[in-house]
């Protein structure tokens, strides 16, 4: 210990001053921005309130995946159609797979109508099954739209020989070891219902750190094959079919299967569903990724600037310059606010015996 | 195949491509050395910038970037005893003693050339073993990463000093502290405090940075004088620090090969190598007594490896568009975004552009390197600079080091707590590494025992690749022991 205790020479005097005249500068800034007041506002208001505003689009995931890449091209195209031009920027919050963001901006960060979200939109499904966490209620949330639809698709290492979704069912079916992360992701969840509604003998292999390392596992032949997105398929996983195809996918969500020369050999699931449990079932889990990368303000934001945003929203999603700069990343399959409210109020009012039978079929650890 | 060689050289130097190569390698020199803030927030945020470039340029940007951080992180790991970057934590160890005895110029130097050797080994590696390396990344599956972390777990006892015992109760610690978040099995939270910021488990970066940071500082406060506590020399010998990189070559190019090899890997990266390479210059040496304490042979080994780890994670992202971690999966996107697709592509019709991102990692390392010398003096002179002059700076820097990668301040008082861990461990003298690695390896263990077992059930440990890795790890526990033995007979 020294003996003199500290002293403080002029240079630290105006160190320690201006680091404490900074903290409470940027306290005071926080704290009068929470200040600003909900007033009921018109078209002309809004504009009033939003110029030289900053609009900030909270994204529940770390920089560079899907929904950052999309959150930060509408940041770049959105400010022109908001009247008063603010500025958007993009805050990552990555944190249980985007729940945590969710949760923060339904409580009321800043519902003013300059926060807006965008998280995992299966994180309805989630609520759907009263997981643990959530602390939002999807009907609730003022939707302004969604991006993009994901079909998920199911398919096997050429390597296997499997070619037809018919050699995986039925009491003479080859048993295929799917790649999962840990139950409740997206890519578990799917093989585990396409198993549950048609009898797919898929042993579902779970604890892989992401989709990335269940498609490193697939190529290595440690596993046979994996379900996810078909855009991710098409994107990310490009791999698989080029320059060489050696994934064979057995199984598409939806009624029918899209034209594309990979999907030749493709079964459309609910087409071939046993029966109208196994297909309610499939429609059920097919329903959040058709309104992928939504965007919501919370409960609370005034009525006038939701319209405000909505109609932004609108706007940016058919922009020309917007439209050519997100296809170039995936392609483009823009809802609105309305119908993004609706299949989410259609989602969560499903039957209890449904939810039943859902939650059963996740729990599967084995396929029948 | 010498053609696409030197055409991918010259296609580095024109003008937009050299341009923007510096402008990354500006970026990517701040980022490296601001604290927290790492390579693969920055790679993500500059991503979209690189959508609108060539191809060429766009990977001249993001590789000159890349290819700094470990260099620059390196430095205020030496300096100030706070990891730059998550994967420069180990070069604390010996580069923070150095600079408290006034040799910090001499750990800088020792730190960049040995940061340049080992870009230079990863990148040639990577030329050298594209067309290769395809078995070695595919027969690498769960079983074998299940061993190899377990390997990693056996450089505790090089990483714990005098005390084994304690090394091991802190690994253990640290593989507990990897437990906590979502099951990866059941998916259940599991010793989350009912809080869903837990789900992801306890931050890698604000732990580091609280048990090393935070007593650093606490020390420097209590002593009332500048991080150096003598002077040596002008710039405390930095062709010193140069020239131990060549006095103990040998330490330098094992562990440039060990982050290369485990850079090819996919799934573990630099953050596990840099230990491993630590614990083997450790292991390495004859004379022990100065490791942890200030000891040249500790910066080199991994400044090395930290640097050489690029060009290997890179093999297994061009030959077959397998990204062994984060940082690799974003440049996979940028990949995609330009139209090129990973795989035999790279070899042949691309084989210009493949050779042009080795040259990006050397070129730009050796400009780094060189502006890092020419800076030496000031950086340097910062350890002289009064404590309570630069504690105010420092502490601003750890928190928004601690809060900038998933911006809760939770993760404030993640790091405020490890701080005070750490400042328990430094008072009754319990070693710190261990307690990192059981956090890094404890996730890695976990996962590939069950996703191994669920496959093979336990046949998976009878394997070929996995009874080695495990027999080399029961090498490492009892190497001390046959030498000792050896020597006595």
């Amino acid at each position: 210990m020294r003996k003199n205790g500290i002293k403080f020479g002029l240079v630290e005097r105006v160190v320690l001053g201006t680091t404490l005249a900074l903290g409470i500068w940027i306290i005071g800034s926080g704290s009068s921005a929470c200040a600003a007041q909900a007033r009921a506002f018109d078209e002309k208001a809004a504009a009033e309130f939003y110029r030289g505003k900053t609009v900030t689009i909270v994204v529940g995931f770390a920089p560079g995946g899907g929904y950052d890449i999309s959150a930060r091209l509408i940041a770049k195209h959105m400010p022109k159609h908001i009247p008063g031009n603010p500025s958007v920027i993009v805050d990552n919050r990555p944190g249980a797979g985007s729940l945590v963001a969710a949760n923060l901006v339904y409580k009321g960060l800043r519902a003013d109508g300059t926060y807006i979200v965008t998280f995992n939109s299966q994180m309805i499904m989630q609520q759907l099954l009263s997981q643990q966490g959530i602390e939002f209620d999807g009907r609730l949330f003022n939707w302004l739209g969604s991006v993009s639809s994901s079909q998920s698709a199911c398919g096997v290492h050429s390597e296997t020989g499997i070619t037809h979704v018919k050699q995986v069912m039925g009491p003479n079916g080859k048993v295929v070891n799917m790649g999962g992360e840990s139950p409740g992701s997206g890519i578990t969840d799917t093989a585990a219902v396409i198993r549950a509604a048609l009898g797919t003998k898929f042993k579902i292999i779970y604890g892989y750190a992401g989709s990335r390392p269940v498609a490193n596992a697939v190529l290595s032949r440690e596993i046979d094959g994996m379900c996810i997105s078909w855009e991710s398929f098409t994107s990310d996983l490009k791999m698989f079919f080029e320059p060489k195809k050696i994934l064979n996918v057995l199984v598409i969500f939806g009624s029918e299967v899209p034209k594309h020369p990979w999907l030749e050999n493709a079964q459309a699931a609910e087409a071939i569903a046993p029966n109208n449990d196994a297909r309610t079932l499939l429609q059920l889990v097919y329903a959040p990724g058709k309104i992928s990368f939504p965007y919501a303000v919370a409960p609370a934001v005034p009525p006038d600037r939701v319209a405000t945003l909505r109609t932004a929203f609108d706007k940016t999603v058919v922009d020309p310059a917007f439209v050519a700069e997100y296809e170039k990343y995936r392609e483009l399959v823009p809802r609105n606010g309305e119908e993004v409210g609706e299949i989410v109020r259609a989602l969560l009012a499903t039957k209890l015996n449904f939810v039943a039978d859902l939650k059963e079929a996740l729990k599967q650890r084995v396929g029948p | 195949m010498l053609d696409a060689f030197c055409s991918g050289f010259l296609q580095v130097f024109a003008f937009s491509t050299f341009s923007l190569l510096l402008v990354g390698i500006l970026i990517g020199f701040v980022v490296g050395i601001l604290p927290g803030i790492g390579g693969v927030v920055t790679l993500a945020l500059m991503l979209p910038f690189a959508f609108e470039m060539r191809p060429i340029d766009a990977f001249a940007f993001l590789l000159g970037m890349l290819s700094v951080t470990s260099t620059t992180g390196d430095i205020t790991s030496i300096i100030f005893g706070i990891p730059g970057e998550s994967i420069s934590a180990a070069l604390i160890l010996d580069g923070h003693p150095m600079a408290k005895q006034g040799e910090a110029g001499r750990a800088l130097g020792a730190a960049l050339m040995s940061s340049l050797v080992g870009a230079i080994i990863g990148a040639f590696v990577l030329a050298a073993s594209i067309p290769i390396v395809a078995p070695l990344v595919l027969t690498f599956k769960s079983p074998e990463f299940f061993a190899l972390a377990l390997l990693g777990i056996t450089f505790v006892a090089s990483l714990s000093g005098e005390s084994k015992l304690k090394g091991m109760i802190a690994a253990g610690v640290g593989l507990v502290l990897s437990l906590v978040g979502l099951d990866p099995q059941s998916g259940m939270p599991r010793y989350t405090l009912g809080m869903a910021t837990l789900w992801d488990g306890v931050g890698l970066v604000p732990v580091t940075v609280g048990l090393f940071a935070i007593p650093e500082i606490v020390d420097l406060w209590m002593k009332g004088t500048s991080i150096a506590e003598k002077r040596i020399g002008k710039l405390g010998g930095v062709w010193q620090g140069v020239r131990d990189t060549f006095t103990y070559w040998g330490v330098t190019v094992r562990c440039s090969l060990i982050g290369t090899f485990i850079g090819i890997i996919p799934g573990l990266g630099a953050g596990v190598s840099q230990w491993m390479a630590y614990a083997h210059a450790v292991q390495s040496a004859s004379d022990k007594s100065r490791f942890g304490a200030g000891d040249v042979r500790g910066v080199l080994g991994p400044g090395a490896a930290n640097n050489s780890g690029l060009g290997g994670s890179l093999v297994p992202t061009i030959a077959f568009g397998v990204p062994g971690t984060v940082v690799m999966a974003l440049l996979l996107g940028a990949f995609l975004i330009k139209g090129l697709v990973p795989g035999p592509s790279m070899l042949t019709k691309h084989l210009d552009l493949t050779f042009a991102f080795v040259w990006f990692i050397v070129i730009s390392n050796i400009i780094t390197v060189m502006l890092c010398f020419l800076l030496l003096e000031p950086l340097a002179k910062i350890t002289y600079v009064r404590g309570s002059l630069l504690i105010p700076g420092i502490l601003l820097l750890v928190y928004l080091g601690a809060y900038a990668e998933s911006k809760s301040t939770f993760d404030m008082g993640v790091t405020l707590l490890f701080g005070l861990i750490g400042l328990v461990m430094v008072y009754v003298e319990w070693p710190r590494p261990p307690l990192i690695l059981g956090l890094v390896l404890g996730a890695l263990i976990e996962r590939n025992f069950f996703i191994s077992y669920e496959i093979h059930a336990l046949g998976f440990l009878l394997k070929p690749i996995v009874l080695l890795i495990l027999l080399i790890g029961v090498g490492v526990l009892f190497y001390d022991k046959l030498r000792n033995y050896l020597a006595h007979d």
